[in-house]
């Protein structure tokens, strides 16, 4: 009992110590609870494609349960190190090691207990308003959360073994210390650290290769597998950077005497230099964490926002129906049934194209060889097809193509499938009334030939690459636009129909003894894709703001630890130097070049290396249209002024408390 | 040649919510000659630290006026004050006040950076000041590397650098075992031969006996001086001690 009460006076006397601790303790707890609370409430089942939702809520919670571990370490760490004073007391004064350990261990159950306390209620009430914004960003108007004990009892274990490891922390950290030394641990000189080139060099080539990953990305799903080796060597590459890079360089700035010798720059250098060994891993992961916000936050932005423009680009008409069958027979069938049913076809647009051939394009030559980083799907159209729908004319000789690359580019003016070579006589930029994306994770080009026999050993050879025994025959895309009910309807009378290729097509019916081979018409309606697209980028943006949240929550804390600690290191240094001769106004100026170096330095570094990954998520994004450049870019440099305006108040507000410590 | 004249200075500490009042200096009045070398001898809580801070400009006094080379120093505004003190004043102090990110150096040549004095000026000065000091072997060292004897030449290396009118010197030898203060007192003596004037605050009989003339403050008054004339400073040093025990000890009205 006696403990308990010095434990509980403990956290209520040294609250300025305890209070910063008991924040990212609860805030953590919180945003794991939130997104806990959601994941595994019954309500969530109710979402039209709440699998996505789940798999999104389950990977956000992991990372958020990482991120929450490190950071309580390193939070428990400075509330450990500012408090190893009073530890050393104690045991001067009379306390065992292990009754100092378990003062620190009850103190850190009462954190746990109020953690639990205030952030499940909390997390309960505010869960309830974050699910109202995932509603509303998915479009859907089910608002009831149920909350759930289960997430509640979840999240209390996860912080239960995360307590269990601050506790083992601080045991270790009192038995490993002498009495004398607990009650000298703050004051410690430390020598100049020496400048390693060879670590300085390791970061910098560790950089060029993040960033080398991040520019060659090829394609989609290459950036894809690359994105994660890419960071871990940045992630590597902005320690090492830190670590040694900034020595090295400030070493060579004081070397050179008439810069160093200056009083802005003296001061400066020289406490930078002092501190750059402690500093470099709280500099390296704010560097981290702003880079993690920006690049969340500017990928889940444009993905959310570029919903509708690929929408539109994909849609020439609300509704598609693909038949595998030539045209005149699709339209005829399409027509008939549409017409018995009562249904008019509004704007009717068809077109025929050959299957998809998927494959690999390198140098203008085609492989049916499938790798997954560089894939390339092409389609043939025919010169009539493309006249009918364009309304032009064009001229096609032999072996003479009008390419359209409508996902990537084509640099060459030959392609060659297998034995056959296309001239490519003109390179066009959009075919009217046709779609300018295709749903495939690829590059896409569309070959406009003068006849479908010339293509026909390219479709045998594809065919049989495929393992497919039948013949590929030409597909008919059917769009018009319609009411949801009469598509619907439509879709309901078409799909007893069986299209096979060049046969006739069938009604399942109409043959009583066999089931007709070949595949009924397949739909897809803007407003079924765009709610899935919704729900999809929705959530991705939910989870993406959270994230970018809880990040932002994070530097604010390390920032705000940075600060006082060295307010309190410099507080002596600033005395003397005054009582020296560094005027009150000079202190002011030199606090100030000093913060806002440590202010700025990992903005500009994550703006560099936000700059890199925009490549990448760039191509990523490109899945859904190669043309919102213009709109990631917007998004992207609207997440750095939004993220840099609230970095630069949590500076500012921490700066205060710094100088505060200082001022005499 | 009158170097420094302190005038009627009197300080009142009053703190912000109480009418209480702590009179920390009263009349205090004495003038010290260029060249000369002066103890103020008191106890703990006798002032002397407080007209130590005012003489510094670290301090304000309520009233009074302290004239340093025909200026007031109490009338120079806040902004000049810094300035003042690094092109004036010299400061050596009790813990040493070396900082921990500067090298040994650099922490002698820190007033003058300060005063944005050429490299090539500040070279040449340590250069002649290093050996008498004794410490040229310590220049590239870090401060937590050095003993406290060491530590002491280097900070009175930085309050002579600039050349001041006037060292100022805060119980010097307080963080010191025997031996070290002795060479430090000695050295301090030396450093006055060659025409430095300074003055040093101080408890310690020992230290004060190495000065030329020595005041004995207590509760804020200057009450008593003792010339050394050609004494031998443990000769001084009785009468001192004597006057100590015998003025401190009783009641002053």
């Amino acid at each position: 009992m006696f403990y308990v009460k010095l434990a509980s006076r403990n956290i209520r006397q040294s609250m300025s110590n305890f209070l910063p601790f008991g924040l990212s303790s609860v805030v953590m707890f919180l945003m794991n609870l939130m997104i806990a609370t959601i994941l595994f409430s019954p309500s969530l089942k109710k979402l039209p494609g709440w699998g996505n939702f789940a798999m999104l809520l389950g990977l956000g919670l992991i990372v958020l349960t990482i991120f929450a571990t490190i950071f309580m370490v390193y939070s428990y760490r400075f509330l450990l190190k500012r408090r190893t004073k009073e530890f050393g007391l104690y045991n001067i004064l009379g306390l065992k090691k292990r009754h100092i350990a378990r003062i620190s261990i009850l103190e850190l159950l009462m954190m746990f207990l109020v953690t639990v306390v205030i952030g499940t209620i909390l997390g309960i009430i505010l869960a309830k308003f974050l699910y109202l914004f995932l509603i509303h960003l998915v479009g859907e108007n089910y608002f009831d959360l149920q909350w759930s004990p289960l997430a509640v009892g979840i999240v209390t274990i996860m912080f239960a073994c995360i307590y269990l490891l601050l506790m083992i922390i601080s045991s270790c950290s009192i038995h490993r210390h002498s009495s004398l030394e607990l009650l000298h641990n703050a004051s410690k000189g430390e020598k100049e650290p020496k400048s390693r080139g060879i670590l300085a060099l390791l970061g910098i080539i560790f950089l060029a290769i993040g960033y080398y990953l991040a520019l060659t990305v090829a394609s989609p799903l290459d950036a894809l597998t690359k994105f994660f080796i890419a960071v871990l060597f940045v992630i590597f590459g902005t320690l090492l950077f830190y670590m040694s890079f900034t020595i090295w360089l400030l070493k060579r700035q004081k070397k050179n005497q008439h810069y160093y010798y200056q009083p802005k720059h003296f001061i400066t250098v020289s406490s930078m230099l002092y501190r750059m060994k402690q500093n470099a891993v709280g500099l390296a992961n704010i560097t981290i964490l702003v880079t993690m916000t920006f690049v969340t936050l500017a990928t889940t932005v444009g993905l959310f926002s570029s919903i509708n423009g690929f929408l539109d680009d994909h849609f020439v008409r609300n509704t598609t129906i693909t038949i595998h069958a030539t045209e005149p027979r699709s339209t005829a069938l399409i027509e008939q049934v549409a017409e018995k049913n009562g249904i008019p076809l509004k704007n009717e647009i068809s077109y025929e194209l050959s299957p998809s051939l998927i494959g690999t394009m390198k140098d203008g030559t085609f492989k049916n060889k499938q790798n997954l980083s560089d894939l390339t799907s092409v389609n043939f159209m025919t010169a009539k097809t493309y006249e009918r729908l364009t309304g032009r004319t064009i001229n096609l000789k032999g072996s003479e193509a009008i390419a359209y690359p409508a996902v990537g580019s084509l640099i060459e003016n030959k392609v060659t499938f297998g034995n056959h070579t296309f001239e490519i006589k003109s390179k066009i930029s959009g075919i009217r009334n046709f779609p300018s994306i295709s749903m495939t994770a690829s590059n896409w080009l569309i070959l406009i030939v003068s006849n479908k026999e010339q293509i026909q050993p390219i479709l045998a050879d594809a065919a049989k690459a495929m393992g497919s025994p039948n013949k590929l025959g030409f597909e008919t895309t059917i769009s018009a636009d319609m009411t949801t009910t009469d598509a619907k309807t439509l879709q309901t009378a078409l799909s007893d129909y069986r299209a096979n290729g060049d046969k006739p097509i069938r009604h399942i019916n109409q043959d009583k003894k066999s089931t007709p081979e070949g595949m009924p018409p397949t739909f897809e309606r803007y407003d079924d894709m765009h709610e899935q697209l919704l729900s999809f980028a929705g959530g991705f943006l939910f989870i993406g703001l959270i994230l970018g949240f809880t990040f932002i929550l994070g530097t604010a804390l390390i920032i705000y630890y940075k600060q006082i600690s060295e307010g309190e290191q410099d507080k002596r240094s600033f005395e003397i130097l005054q009582e020296v001769g560094l005027s009150s106004e000079e202190v002011r100026q030199t606090i100030r070049s000093q913060v806002l170096l440590v202010f700025f330095m990992p903005i500009a570094v994550a703006i560099v290396h936000f700059g890199f990954a925009f490549i990448m998520i760039q191509k990523l994004i490109s899945l859904f249209g190669t043309t919102r450049f213009g709109l990631l870019l917007l998004t992207s440099t609207g997440t750095i002024a939004v993220v840099a305006a609230i970095y630069y108040i949590i500076y500012k507000q921490t700066s205060r408390a710094y100088y505060r410590i200082v001022e005499r | 040649m009158m170097l420094l004249q302190v005038n009627h200075l009197q300080k009142i500490f009053q703190t912000r919510f109480s009418k209480e009042k702590t009179i920390a200096l009263q009349d205090v009045n004495f003038s010290v000659e260029d060249g000369e070398y002066i103890a103020i001898m008191g106890e703990s809580g006798s002032g002397k630290t407080t007209l130590l801070n005012t003489l510094a400009t670290l301090d304000k006094p309520t009233s009074g006026s302290v004239i340093l080379n025909g200026h007031d120093v109490t009338k120079i505004k806040e902004n000049k004050l810094a300035e003042f003190r690094r092109e004036h004043l010299g400061f050596i102090f009790q813990d040493f006040n070396l900082l921990d990110t500067l090298s040994v150096r650099d922490n002698i040549f820190l007033p003058l950076v300060l005063g944005r004095q050429k490299v090539r000026v500040m070279e040449q000065r340590l250069e002649k000041l290093a050996p008498k000091l004794n410490i040229a072997d310590l220049l590239n060292k870090q401060p937590f590397e050095l003993s406290g004897g060491q530590k002491q030449r280097v900070a009175i290396a930085r309050a002579l650098i600039t050349e001041p009118e006037l060292v100022l010197a805060d119980e010097p030898t307080a963080a010191l075992d025997f031996k070290n203060s002795e060479s430090l007192l000695a050295l301090l003596e030396g450093i006055n031969e060659t025409g430095q004037t300074i003055l040093m605050v101080t408890h310690s009989a020992i230290a004060a006996s190495h000065a030329k003339r020595v005041l004995f403050i207590k509760d804020g008054r200057i009450f008593h001086q003792l010339y050394r004339a050609k004494r031998e400073a443990a000769e001084f040093m009785q009468e001192i001690s004597m006057t100590m025990t015998n003025l401190l000890g009783t009641e002053v009205r």
